[in-house]
């Protein structure tokens, strides 16, 4: 009998014994599959789903990490059949071997076949996770095909619920996962124009504790520049801008001196842009775009800019209401630059409808006149958004009293504390 | 946290879209597009496979899409009248009409102290003839030459006292159950 034979007979031997973690060691440990590569196709066949879930896996996994995937589509196939058959209880022995095959494939179909991705993908995430709020790599895998493709709602489902838990995928995740998570989340909510909710995950971005400074930040501080910019005029009644930081292009205080720095050094036309935005000066602030026009583009950022042009008029517009009361819709096309008081009228309509401003136009006298904020906190539905809100911070405090008592009784941080009070208490001797 | 802005409608269309695999049905894009439509979000033509974009219902749904997105009212409604919308359609494209004109007027209301009618058609694509009508059933007066309408806002509903109550003991309820296990 060949050494792959009896290794054959041993796995399936073990996976009837319902003896899961020999099984899993087995696989990591041993490199018959990959030794045997050219048999595996007919190996895969003798081995029936759900019973030998993990021994299927392991051939999947060779394949998956050979060289080339002979027949792809059959690959894939074969991958569907077994993400809708194969027993999730024995996929959390090893999890990584699922998740190495899902970054496998999403790189085969990032190029042109996108869409056909998206749904194993979600499917399998559905099969590995343990509950709503846990990460894990394929997350990002999945965000990525839905941006290619520009089909948010699957990632848009998973999006929704926070993130309280990380799958180590049995030591194999990588912080890049989670970078990448946040990032790709944050363009797929810039997209979808939720730029409150993107400003946030950008900044989870930035504020990743870190000695070196990624690409990935880097990246995701000039969208988080942009996306800051296109909000500086929203009004939003659920949260503020939660960054400490006063002025436009300002970080969070918490973000690492070195990723500062390194952000600021490489993205300087970024932070010029903000730093023009302040300055009320919408000439030049457009000669500024289209001299780095082509930066922009590279970037692909230049839809984003275009849009925090439009953000810098509503923003003048908003600051004329801290001076007047009421002025004519010519004086106020005059003030703002814009061409006729037509397209200021169109702009007023705009932020009234999305509360970015409180106002009336008297069309009869050509004047608008500027209220002040009408919401006086009593009406029924601020009493159920607060009511809403309430609940969610006390289902956030029920979270994070969970996460501090098992923090709390978790072997390292025991150790931890006990090393730190012996070393102090020999100093005191 | 996120609140979620897609319907029971959209999530189970999506679904669908999902499970589908390559065999997605015209029909159930067309479903989609109005759902999109209806949630005033934004449909992105170029996901359509291109044997679904030759077909003339499609096209037409999807420049009354365009029509919204850039706010010309008065291409909207033109676009709904001159189309002969298929029986599966024409009920969605009925309520689609409908929300767009009540969201305009409420819009209106909040907006404008006095606005031609000539500006409401120009702006909004309603035509004089149904502002008028318009002005009347939703109590909006008329200035003396008869041009202008003088728009008035709706009434905002005021909390009762029982609401408040309720929402003050939840909280008081809930802060005393934390204090309680702090100390224990």
């Amino acid at each position: 009998m060949s050494a792959l034979d009896q290794y054959v007979d041993h796995i399936r031997r073990l996976s009837g014994d319902k003896k899961y973690s020999e099984l899993a060691q087995s696989l990591l440990i041993s490199n018959i599959f990959h030794k045997n590569i050219q048999h595996i196709e007919n190996i895969l066949t003798t081995f029936a789903l759900p019973e030998h879930t993990l021994c299927a896996l392991g051939a999947l996994h060779t394949i998956a990490r050979g060289p080339n995937i002979p027949d792809f589509d059959r690959y894939l196939t074969q991958m569907e059949i077994f993400t809708q058959t194969c027993s999730a209880e024995q996929i959390q022995y090893l999890p990584h071997f699922i998740c190495d095959i899902c970054h496998v494939i999403t790189e085969r179909l990032r190029q042109n076949r996108t869409r056909s991705g998206i749904a194993f993908l979600f499917r399998t995430i559905e099969l590995v996770r343990h509950e709503p709020g846990q990460l894990l790599s394929i997350h990002s895998d999945l965000y990525q095909l839905c941006l290619l493709a520009q089909w948010f709602e699957p990632a848009l489902h998973y999006l929704d619920t926070d993130i309280i838990e990380i799958n180590r995928e049995n030591g194999r995740f990588d912080v890049k996962y989670l970078l990448l998570y946040y990032y790709y989340g944050g363009m797929i909510y810039t997209c979808v124009k939720q730029y409150d909710r993107a400003l946030n995950f950008f900044e989870n971005v930035l504020t990743v504790p870190a000695n070196v400074t990624s690409l990935i930040m880097i990246e995701a501080y000039k969208k988080y520049t942009l996306v800051k910019l296109i909000v500086a005029t929203s009004l939003s009644t659920t949260t503020t801008n939660t960054t400490s930081s006063s002025s436009l292009s300002g970080l969070p205080s918490y973000i690492s001196r070195s990723s500062v720095q390194a952000m600021k050094s490489l993205c300087t036309t970024y932070t010029e842009l903000a730093n023009l935005f302040s300055n009320n000066d919408l000439q030049h602030y457009q000669e500024f775009i289209h001299r780095h026009q082509e930066q922009f583009q590279k970037d692909k950022n230049l839809g984003l800019v275009k849009q925090t042009l439009n953000s810098f008029i509503c923003h003048s517009i908003q600051q004329l209401t801290k001076t007047f009361l009421t002025v004519s819709l010519n004086d106020l096309a005059q003030r703002v630059k814009l061409k006729s008081s037509q397209e200021a009228e169109k702009y007023l309509l705009d932020m009234i409808e999305n509360g970015q401003i409180f106002a009336s136009l008297n069309k009869k006298d050509g004047m608008v006149i500027f209220h002040g904020c009408p919401e006086n906190f009593d009406s029924n539905a601020m009493i159920l958004k607060l009511q809403e809100e309430t609940e969610k911070c006390m289902i956030a405090e029920k979270q994070l009293r969970e996460l501090e008592k098992n923090l709390a009784l978790s072997k390292t941080y025991i150790q931890r504390v006990l090393s730190m009070t012996h070393d102090r208490s020999k100093m005191l001797l | 946290m996120a609140t979620s802005f897609t319907s029971n409608k959209m999530l189970m269309l999506q679904n669908r879209l999902l499970t589908s695999g390559d065999n997605v049905s015209i029909d159930l894009y067309k479903e989609i597009m109005i759902e999109y439509l209806l949630a005033m979000k934004t449909f992105v033509w170029e996901n359509l496979p291109p044997q679904f974009q030759v077909d003339i219902e499609f096209q037409q749904l999807y420049k009354i899409c365009g029509a919204l997105q850039n706010k010309n009212y008065s291409n909207f409604y033109a676009l709904i009248r001159d189309f002969q919308f298929s029986s599966t359609m024409s009920s969605s494209i009925e309520q689609l009409q409908e929300r767009v004109t009540l969201k305009n007027l409420q819009l209106i209301e909040n907006a404008y102290k006095s606005i031609s009618f000539d500006d409401i058609q120009s702006i909004f694509g309603i035509t004089s003839k149904v502002a008028r009508q318009f002005c009347e059933k939703r109590g909006w007066q008329k200035d003396s030459s008869d041009l202008f309408a003088l728009p008035c806002r709706s009434a905002v509903t005021v909390a009762s006292n029982s609401d408040i109550t309720k929402l003050v003991d939840m909280v008081c309820f809930s802060l005393k159950k934390i204090s309680l296990e702090v100390h224990c």
